[in-house]
C-alpha cells in the first residue's frame, strides 16, 4: 500500500494549506507582520523592528475588529436557519413531551397527567407489535435496499463507461412517489396483477399470496426499494470521484479486485455509507405512506409501523398518547443514530 | 385508507349538488331570523364550495346553469343580509388532521363536514363535540324549526346526533345506506335467485358462486364489506359486554361465543378461498371495488345507496354501465339491503345523516347567518338548483343524482320536475323507499351520555378482519378471537372512563331494555333464541352487579 502514500499525501496538501487559512485572520496577519511581509496594516510594512513589533500590535485590534464582524456575519447567515430550525423541528419536539404529559384537550383546559399516556402506550401490545415490525421493515429495508446497492454500484463501476452511464440514468428516474405507488397497488394484487402473472405463469409456481401474507408482506413494501435504489447512485457518484491513480498503484503493486474494494473503494464510500445509514434508519424508522396505501397496515397489523399506530391514535382524537408514541420512537431512533455515530468509523483514512 | 364514501361527498361539493341553491327570502321572517333586515357585518369562509360558496363569477354563471341558479338566489338572500361576506377558505376540510388542527388554532372555515372531526366514527364525533371542536346549535336548530321541516325518515336519524341534551351539527344530507349492488342482467340470465329483502349471506355466497364465471367474480369486497356478513349476526354487539366494576366499563368477550363465530368467518373464507368466488385483496379499497363492478370484473359489491345514483358521465356510473349495454338501468343493475343474520337478525341497513359543523368561533351573528344561509341552500336553493339542472339536461338522473333521491327537508320533491323513480326506476326507488321505513335500531347514543375521556381504538378488530380475509391457510380461528379479546381487554384496562357507575348502568339498563323491546317487535325469533338467553347469561348480571 506505499505506492498510495504519493497520491494521498499530494491530496492532503491543499486541504492541509486551507486548513491553515482557516484559522482565523488574527494569527494569519500576526504572523504575517512579523515576516515583515505583505498582509500588514498599512505604515508596518517599511518600519524598523521595534515598528513592527508596534504594526503588530495596532494590527491585532484590527484583525480582532475583522474577527467579530466575520463572526456577526456568520451568525446573520445562520440566523434564518437557526430560527426555522428552533420553530419548526425544536419547539414542536419540545412541545410533543410536554403534550405527552397532559391529557391533550382540543378546545377544554388542558390537565397535567404525568405518565398516563406512557403508561397507555407501554401497556397496549399494538405498540410492541408496530416496534417489530418497524425493526423487521427497516432491517430488510436497510438489508436490501441500502446494502446491497454498496455491492451493485461497485460491480458497476467496473462495466464499460457507456453502461455506467445508462444505469445512472434508468435509477435517476424521475418518478413521481404517488404514481408508483398506486402502480404497486395493481402490480401486487394478488388476483390479477402483473406479480401474479409472472410467478404463475412465466415461472409456474403456485399463486403467491404478496401483500395479503403476513409473513411476506414486508418485504413486498420494501422490494419495489430495490428495484429504484437512490443509495446506487450516490456511491457509484461516489467512486467515480476516486481518483485513478489509486487503483492503477494497487494494480502495480498487484492487488486483486477484492484487495482494491476492501482497501481503496470501501473507505472512501464510508463517509457516505455512514451519511445515507443515518437517513435510511431515520427514514424506515418513520415509514407510513407506502404501507398505509399499500395494506392500510394488514393482514392483522403485519404491516402496521410505529408511525401508522401513531396516526391511527390520532384519528381516534388520542393527541396525547399519539405524542408519547412519537416520544418513544424519537427516543429510540437517537439512540440508534448514537450508536452508529459512536462505532461507524467514517473518516476514510482513520 | 381514505374511503371513497368521503370522496363522493367531496365530488358532491365538487359539482355543486348542494352547495349550489338560493334562498327562500321568504321563509326567513316566517322562520323567525333573528335579525332579519339589520345589517350586520359578517364574514362566512367555507371551502371549495362546502356546503355553499362565494357569488359565482359571470363566466362560471355562463358556463354553468346550476351556478347561475345559486347565484340568483344566492343575490337574494344577500339583499335581505347585505353585510355578510362569503370567502373561499384554502384549508381541504375533508382532512380531519388539517381540519382539528385549524379549528383549535382558530383558523378553520365557517362551516366544515361534522363528521370529518371524529374520522367518521360516530363515538369519535361525538367526544371531540364535546371536546368543543363545533359550535352548539341547539339554539339556532330550535329557532328555525329544523327539526320540524325534517322528512320522517330523516329525523329519527338525525335525533342520534344529540349529545348531552344539545346538538352540535346541523343536518347535511340523508341516505338509506348500505347493501349490495348487484347486476341484475346476469341473475336473469344465468338464471338464479333475485335478492329479496329477507336474504341472507348464504344467499350471497350462493349467489356470488353462481355469478363467477371465467375471469368475472361473483361479487368484490374488501376489508369493511367482508365484515358485513359477521355484523349481520350481531358478532361485535353480543361480544361488547357491560362491566361497571372495570374503569372503562366495558369489556371484550368473543371467544366464549367462539362456536358461533367460527362457522361465519369460515363461511366468509370460504367464499374467498374455496368457491373463489370473490375479488378481494389487502389493498383494494371502497373505489377498486366500484370500478371492479364498473368494468364487469365482478357481478356484486357492496355499498352505500348513492353509489347507484353516480350522475351519468362521473367515473363509475352505473348509467353508464347500462347505457354500455343498451339496457335501462333498472334491467342491469338492482340493489338490495344488507342480508339479515343466519340467526334471524333483522335490520342490517340502517340509515344515515351526515353532519355540517359550525366553527366554534363564529359569534351569535355569524352562527344565525350561516345557519340561515345553509338552509336556504338546502331548501329553496336545492329546488332552485334541480329545475335549472333539469331544464339544462332534461335528464332526471341529473336531477335526482347522490342523495339527492331522498332529499332532507319535506316538500322538497313535489316542486321539482320529473322524480326519482323515472331516473332510476320504479324497483329500485321501491327497496329504497322501503330501507327508509326500516326501524332504527337503539344506538348506545340515544343512552350513554358521550364519553369525554379517551377511548380505547378497535384497531385489533379491523386488523382480524383484515387477517381472516386475506391471509391463506388455516388459521386458528379461535386463538385469534382469543387475542382479540386478550389484546381489547388488556387495552380498556389503561383506561378510565368519565362517565359515573350509576350512570353507566342506568344508561345500560335502558339501551338494551330498548334492544329487548325492538328486536322483539322485529325480529322475535332473533330475540328469543338469542338475544334474551344472551342478555340474561351476560348482560344482567353485570348490570346488577
Amino acid at each position: 500500500m506505499s505506492s498510495h502514500q504519493p497520491p494521498v499525501g499530494a491530496q492532503q496538501s491543499p486541504g492541509a494549506d486551507q486548513a491553515s487559512e482557516n484559522r482565523g485572520g488574527r494569527d494569519a496577519s500576526a504572523g504575517q507582520a512579523l515576516a515583515g511581509t505583505s498582509g500588514g496594516p498599512p505604515g508596518t510594512l517599511d518600519g524598523p523592528p521595534l515598528d513592527v513589533a508596534e504594526g503588530a500590535s495596532t494590527a491585532q485590534p484590527t484583525s480582532h475588529k475583522l474577527s467579530r464582524r466575520r463572526r456577526l456575519e456568520g451568525g446573520l447567515f445562520v440566523l434564518p436557519a437557526f430560527l426555522f430550525q428552533l420553530s419548526w423541528g425544536w419547539y414542536p419536539l419540545l412541545m410533543a413531551f410536554v403534550i405527552s404529559f397532559t391529557n391533550a384537550q382540543f378546545r377544554r383546559p388542558v390537565e397535567f397527567t404525568g405518565l398516563e399516556s406512557y403508561g397507555r402506550m407501554w401497556n397496549d401490545p399494538l405498540v410492541a407489535q408496530a416496534f417489530k415490525v418497524t425493526a423487521i421493515y427497516a432491517a430488510l429495508n436497510i438489508g436490501l435496499t441500502f446494502m446491497i446497492p454498496i455491492i451493485v454500484a461497485i460491480l458497476l463501476m467496473e462495466m464499460p463507461k457507456k453502461h455506467i452511464r445508462w444505469m445512472m440514468l434508468l435509477w435517476f428516474l424521475p418518478l413521481s412517489g404517488i404514481a408508483s405507488t398506486l402502480l404497486f397497488r395493481y402490480l401486487f394484487n394478488a388476483q390479477y396483477g402483473l406479480f401474479q402473472w409472472v410467478a404463475t405463469e412465466v415461472l409456474h409456481l403456485p399463486p403467491q399470496p404478496f401483500l395479503n401474507s403476513s409473513e411476506q408482506v414486508l418485504f413486498w413494501l420494501v422490494f419495489p426499494g430495490i428495484l429504484f435504489f437512490g443509495p446506487g447512485l450516490i456511491y457509484m457518484a461516489t467512486l467515480q470521484g476516486i481518483p485513478q491513480s489509486y487503483y492503477e498503484a494497487a494494480e502495480i503493486e498487484g492487488a486483486s479486485f477484492w484487495r482494491k474494494v476492501w482497501t481503496i473503494s470501501l473507505p472512501r464510500l464510508r463517509p457516505v455509507i455512514s451519511m445515507l445509514l443515518i437517513f435510511a434508519v431515520i427514514g424506515s424508522s418513520q415509514a407510513f405512506e407506502f404501507p398505509l396505501i399499500m395494506t392500510g397496515g394488514g393482514p392483522g397489523g403485519a404491516s402496521r409501523t410505529v408511525v401508522m399506530y401513531l396516526y391511527d391514535l390520532l384519528r381516534n382524537l388520542r393527541y396525547a398518547d399519539a405524542t408519547a408514541l412519537g416520544v418513544f420512537l424519537f427516543v429510540t431512533t437517537m439512540a440508534l443514530v448514537v450508536i452508529q455515530r459512536r462505532f461507524f468509523r467514517e473518516d476514510p483514512d482513520a | 385508507m381514505m374511503t371513497s364514501r368521503r370522496s363522493v361527498l367531496k365530488a358532491m361539493a365538487a359539482s355543486g349538488v348542494l352547495a349550489l341553491g338560493g334562498s327562500a327570502l321568504a321563509s326567513c321572517s316566517s322562520d323567525g331570523e333573528r335579525g332579519s333586515g339589520e345589517t350586520v357585518d359578517v364574514t362566512l369562509t367555507t371551502y371549495d364550495g362546502w356546503p355553499f360558496g362565494p357569488m359565482p363569477t359571470a363566466k362560471e354563471q355562463k358556463d354553468d346553469p346550476t351556478a347561475k341558479a345559486y347565484a340568483g338566489v344566492l343575490r337574494e338572500w344577500m339583499r335581505e343580509h347585505p353585510g355578510v361576506k362569503i370567502k373561499n377558505a384554502t384549508l381541504n376540510v375533508w382532512d380531519q388532521q388539517a381540519l382539528t388542527t385549524a379549528i383549535t388554532g382558530g383558523t378553520a372555515p365557517s362551516l366544515y363536514p361534522g363528521d370529518v372531526i371524529g374520522g367518521w366514527n360516530r363515538a369519535n364525533v361525538r367526544s371531540a363535540m364535546l371536546q368543543g371542536l363545533v359550535a352548539d346549535m341547539t339554539e339556532y336548530l330550535e329557532q328555525y324549526k329544523v327539526h320540524d321541516k325534517l322528512e320522517d325518515y330523516a329525523k329519527p336519524i338525525w335525533e342520534k346526533w344529540e349529545v348531552n341534551g344539545r346538538f352540535y351539527a346541523s343536518p347535511w344530507i340523508y341516505n338509506v345506506g348500505t347493501g349490495l349492488h348487484y347486476r341484475r342482467d346476469l341473475v336473469q340470465e344465468l338464471g338464479l335467485k333475485e335478492p329479496t329483502p329477507d336474504w341472507t349471506w348464504d344467499d350471497v355466497r350462493e349467489l356470488a358462486k353462481g355469478l363467477t364465471e371465467g375471469k368475472r367474480k361473483g361479487i368484490v369486497l374488501q376489508g369493511w364489506g367482508l365484515n358485513m356478513g359477521l355484523n349481520a349476526d350481531g358478532m361485535d354487539f353480543h361480544s361488547t359486554i357491560p362491566a361497571p366494576e372495570t374503569g372503562w366499563n366495558w369489556r371484550w368477550d368473543y371467544s366464549s361465543r367462539a362456536d358461533q363465530w367460527i362457522p361465519l368467518i369460515e363461511r366468509m373464507r370460504a367464499m374467498i378461498f374455496e368457491d373463489q368466488s370473490v375479488l378481494a385483496d389487502i389493498s383494494m379499497g371502497d373505489g377498486d371495488t366500484l370500478a371492479a363492478f364498473f368494468r364487469g370484473d365482478a357481478a356484486i359489491h357492496n355499498n352505500t345507496v348513492i353509489y347507484f345514483t353516480i350522475p351519468p358521465g362521473s367515473d363509475n356510473a352505473p348509467a353508464d354501465l347500462a347505457a354500455r349495454l343498451d339496457k335501462p338501468i333498472e334491467e342491469v343493475v338492482g340493489w338490495m339491503t344488507q342480508p339479515n343474520g343466519t340467526n334471524g337478525r333483522t335490520a342490517n341497513t340502517q340509515g344515515q345523516v351526515d353532519l355540517v359543523g359550525f366553527s366554534p368561533d363564529l359569534d351569535d351573528d355569524a352562527l344565525d347567518a350561516a345557519m340561515s344561509l345553509l338552509l336556504h341552500v338546502q331548501q329553496r336553493g336545492w329546488v332552485e338548483q334541480r329545475k335549472a339542472v333539469y331544464e339544462a339536461t332534461n335528464d332526471p338522473k341529473h336531477v335526482y343524482d347522490w342523495a339527492n333521491i331522498m332529499p332532507l327537508f319535506k316538500g322538497l320533491l313535489d316542486q321539482v320536475p320529473s322524480s326519482p323513480e323515472e331516473a332510476w326506476g320504479t324497483k329500485f326507488m321501491n327497496e329504497v323507499r322501503r330501507a327508509a321505513q326500516i326501524p332504527i335500531a337503539p344506538n348506545e347514543a340515544f343512552y350513554f351520555p358521550a364519553e369525554p375521556n379517551p377511548a380505547p381504538s378497535s384497531t385489533i378488530r379491523d386488523d382480524m378482519t383484515s387477517r381472516w380475509t386475506n391471509e391463506r391457510g388455516n388459521l386458528d380461528l379461535r386463538a385469534d378471537l382469543k387475542k382479540l379479546d386478550d389484546t381489547r381487554n388488556q387495552q380498556a384496562q389503561n383506561f378510565t372512563s368519565g362517565i359515573s357507575d350509576e350512570d353507566f348502568i342506568e344508561a345500560a339498563s335502558g339501551y338494551y331494555e330498548a334492544h329487548a323491546a325492538y328486536w322483539q317487535e322485529n325480529a322475535p325469533d332473533y330475540y328469543q333464541n338469542v338475544y334474551q338467553p344472551w342478555y340474561e347469561q351476560n348482560v344482567l348480571p353485570a348490570l346488577s352487579g
